[in-house]
């Protein structure tokens, strides 16, 4: 679980760099679903240091790192859709 | 996200093993103070909120205990008798399990939720 967590905190980096990257004055799609991916991870990451320290109890725990386990889940599967296509695209003989 | 139904389903299924949790928490505390003199068993209702079980204002059992006539205890009063607790211990236990058995249900209702989503995004990843 706590591999889980440190791999969130890396996918919530992504996130603050999509933030960063994307001007503030225009909020596209693509920004709003990674600052709502990011949100969750954080959600996840504030359960579990907030189960360590005894504020959180284990269900809230278990909630959030589930959330957490399926936006990460729905992230990595459409990205490698995305990734698989644009490998196909490139195969196509001239 | 919020309007996501698995994820609603998800929700539903937490709250609901939040309420049988703080059930269980009062039928603990009201066994273990079952020979206390003058202690009242505790209640929760639960209510509807947004959809989502909540626990209510927990109040108390304004039930009289049972009489007892024990002059050397040192709580007796003029006549020698001592109210024990309102607390019925075999009551206790069944709310005790029936809390476990509605805890269980919506665990798998949580499991279910996230084997359906999990189905779901399966379709996607074929290699």
């Amino acid at each position: 679980m706590i591999e889980a967590v440190g791999a969130a905190r890396a996918y919530g980096g992504l996130g603050e760099v999509l933030r960063s990257a994307a001007p503030a004055a225009e909020p596209d799609k693509l920004s709003e679903g990674a600052r709502a991916f990011a949100a969750v991870l954080d959600r996840a990451d504030q359960a579990a240091a907030g189960f360590a320290t005894g504020a959180v109890d284990a269900q809230g725990v278990v909630e959030a790192m589930a959330q957490a386990e399926a936006a990460l889940q729905t992230v990595i599967t459409v990205r490698d859709r995305i990734v698989a296509a644009y490998q196909e695209v490139l195969r196509m003989p001239l | 996200m919020s309007a996501d139904p698995i994820l609603g389903a998800m929700r539903a299924a937490g709250a609901g093993m939040g309420a049988q949790q703080t059930r269980l928490r009062l039928s603990a505390e009201n066994l273990s103070n079952a020979d206390t003199p003058g202690y009242q068993r505790k209640l929760v209702p639960f209510r509807v909120e947004d959809g989502l079980v909540a626990p209510g204002r927990t109040r108390l059992d304004t039930r009289e205990g049972e009489r007892v006539y024990d002059p050397a205890h040192p709580l007796a009063d003029a006549e020698g008798t001592v109210t024990l607790s309102n607390v019925d211990m075999f009551v206790e236990l069944a709310d005790a399990r029936e809390a476990q058995r509605s805890f269980d249900a919506n665990l798998q209702v949580f499991g279910q939720a996230r084997r359906l989503y999990d189905g779901l995004l399966s379709i996607l990843r074929r290699p």
